[in-house]
């Protein structure tokens, strides 16, 4: 299968001249689509940067990264914008709801940033959040729901604009063991049924079944990467 | 995204109230010191611009401004009538003198007319009129020194007053336009103004000019006839009002006070705004992360910023424009004072000067935040 992603000898460091950090040190990485890759490892061993790398926020230092065709280190921002705005969807650990705005305006903020009227958005939203079971919860505000349910709304906002790439940093560590294996589901169905890449950075072994793929990082290398479904097999 | 601006701007109401109150301070202050200001310095000409059919004054080179007159020759006033284009030439006085009634002994303003063309007199009558000045040893006086003299006195004519020891007798009241210096005004015709005075000598001469002459073509061939200083009013009247404006205090504590209403609206709405676009910084880099630009941002902060300051704006002018519809009705050191246009304007374009430097400021912060750092 033709990979949606690859990564080739890629190398981030952070600082300059002597106080100069290496986070990741060569980096040999191919992802398809269809797959839920899990990027687990200790802390500090440059999960998050690499997948910030892959989200297009960050460029590389070295090496190449290739994201859906295009080059990261040569998009300028505007270009890094636009591909996130059409092909990324983002959940967070701490969820990361806008305060001021309900469930379905949450969940409408993709279509909204990429230019749909408001209305037309909202009720968009709506529909999304109907799909996770919160069609009651949709006119409530982030602070009036649990943490699942948040979390929910923004696994919404994530596929709201159907991006080919749903990155997911810890997105069940703020949860309980029961809201996160529901999170996990829906992730790893939209992974297989919609043929999208969805790659989740976690410390929590309570999901690593849901796994297409672990690839396990240290010390800004790749120390462990199977091949497809093969962890299922080994867990 | 104008909605979800809105939205988050709303959701502080304590951030966007301390906004628009600050705005409305601002604005309030701003408008209602300049437009008093404005005012003030027009009065210091108020005898000048009221005085509608004047096309020319002549004035002694010694005397800058209408409160500082000078004493002109009695033989000018025919150098004056004898040049070509003047139509009709008289004597004005502006002296100072004492008025003796029983509740009052002050200082008061005389102002001498021409009783025949009536030149330089106030053109609105509160009671009687001013041919009555034809005669001798009669008076006019305005209507806020009527109140002087007489408090709480129905105004009525034929009464009589000891102006400089002359007793004069009152004829009509007037109403004109408010002046710089609040004294009582008294009128009368110039022989009477010579009388009262003791001087001979007129402070100015008035020239009406012929038809199809211009006045400032005009003041120059008086001004070289005569060696005086010669003005069309409009000009007399702009050197009378910078006169004030260079030489005494209140410019600079006007615009101190002007500068101050500035500074509190703009720090205290750029702080304000800058803490909403801290505390939000999160929210407006995860809309980064999903692809917002920075233009949809800038657009956003300014669409927040025009709203607090439209809002802050109405508020704080209607408030002023309040206090120019009903103080000056019932506070006579106000009286005529109104919220000019041009105030309006320089307000508005403070006020959004203010608005922008917030928003501009502030959205440098949204926009340095990386988006990667919503993820660390
Ligand atoms: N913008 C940055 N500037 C400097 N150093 C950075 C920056 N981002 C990350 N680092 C450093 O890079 C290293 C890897 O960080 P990263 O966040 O990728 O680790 P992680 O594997 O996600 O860790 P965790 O499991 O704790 O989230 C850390 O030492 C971190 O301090
Ligand atoms: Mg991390």
């Amino acid at each position: 299968m033709e990979a949606a992603i690859s990564c080739n000898n890629l190398v981030k460091s952070f600082g300059k001249g002597s106080s100069s950090q290496t986070v990741l040190n060569g980096i040999n990485l191919d992802l398809s689509a269809g797959e839920l890759t899990i990027i687990a490892g200790p802390s500090g061993s440059g999960k998050t940067t690499l997948l910030s790398i892959l989200a297009c926020t960050l460029r590389p230092t070295s090496g190449f990264a290739e994201v859906f065709g295009q080059n990261i280190a040569q998009l300028t921002n505007a270009q890094m914008a636009r591909l996130r705005r059409h092909d990324v969807g983002f959940i967070f650990q701490q969820y990361n709801l806008i305060p001021a705005l309900t469930a379905a305006e949450n969940a409408a903020i993709p279509l909204i940033i990429a230019g749909a009227p408001y209305d037309k958005a909202v009720e968009a939203g709506r529909r999304v959040l109907g799909k996770f079971d919160l069609t009651e919860h949709s006119h409530k505000y982030p602070r009036q729901m649990s943490g699942g349910q948040q979390q929910r709304v923004a696994v919404a906002r994530a596929l709201i604009h159907k991006p080919r790439l749903v990155i997911c940093d810890e997105p069940t560590a703020a949860l309980d063991a029961k809201s996160g294996e529901t999170v996990m589901q829906i992730l790893s169905d939209i992974a297989a049924s919609k043929n999208r890449l969805v790659i989740v950075v976690t410390h929590d072994h309570r999901i690593f079944h849901h796994a297409d793929r672990l690839v396990e990082m240290n010390d800004g290398n790749i120390v462990s990467n199977p091949d497809q479904h093969n962890y299922a097999r080994i867990a | 995204m104008q909605k979800i601006a809105l939205r988050m701007l709303w959701a502080d109401t304590g951030k966007s109230l301390a906004m628009v109150l600050g705005i409305a301070f601002s604005t309030l202050l701003m408008a209602q010191q300049a437009a008093i200001f404005f005012c003030l310095m027009n009065n210091t000409a108020s005898h000048i611009t009221a005085a509608q059919d004047v096309d020319v004054w002549v004035s002694d080179p010694r005397s800058d401004y209408f409160d500082d007159p000078g004493s002109l020759p009695q033989g000018l006033l025919n150098s004056v009538r004898s040049v070509e284009g003047v139509e009709y030439a008289v004597p004005f006085i502006r002296g100072q003198v004492t008025v003796d009634s029983p509740n009052f002994v002050e200082q008061a303003i005389l102002i001498g007319i021409d009783p025949i063309t009536k030149l330089g007199a106030p053109q609105k009558m509160i009671e009687g009129s001013l041919d009555a000045l034809k005669a001798s040893n009669v008076f006019a006086v305005d209507k806020r020194g009527y109140s002087d003299i007489w408090p709480n006195e129905d105004i009525v004519l034929g009464r009589f007053l000891e102006v400089n020891n002359h007793r004069l007798k009152l004829v009509a009241v007037v109403d004109p336009p408010s002046p710089f210096i609040s004294m009582p005004l008294i009128y009368t015709g110039f022989t009477t103004a010579y009388g009262v005075t003791g001087n001979q000598r007129p402070s100015f001469i008035l020239v009406r000019i012929t038809d199809g002459q211009n006045a400032v073509g005009l003041s120059a061939a008086i001004a070289e006839r005569t060696g005086y200083v010669a003005q069309p009013s409009d000009d007399f009247a702009k050197s009378t009002v910078a006169y004030y404006m260079k030489n005494t205090g209140i410019p600079i504590n006007f615009f101190i006070t002007i500068v101050l209403g500035f500074v509190v609206g703009l720090a205290v709405v750029a702080q304000t705004f800058y803490l909403f676009i801290t505390e939000n910084i999160k929210n407006l880099g995860v809309m980064k992360a999903m692809g917002a630009t920075g233009w949809q941002l800038t657009q956003m902060t300014l669409l927040q910023c025009a709203l607090v300051a439209g809002i802050g704006f109405s508020i704080g002018i209607a408030g002023a424009a309040w206090f120019f519809e009903t103080v000056p009705n019932s506070v006579t050191a106000f009286k005529g004072f109104y919220l000019p246009w041009e105030v309006y304007l320089n307000t508005a374009i403070a006020i959004l000067g203010i608005s922008l430097f917030a928003g501009l400021i502030s959205i440098q912060r949204a926009i340095r935040y990386a988006p990667a750092e919503v993820l660390r």
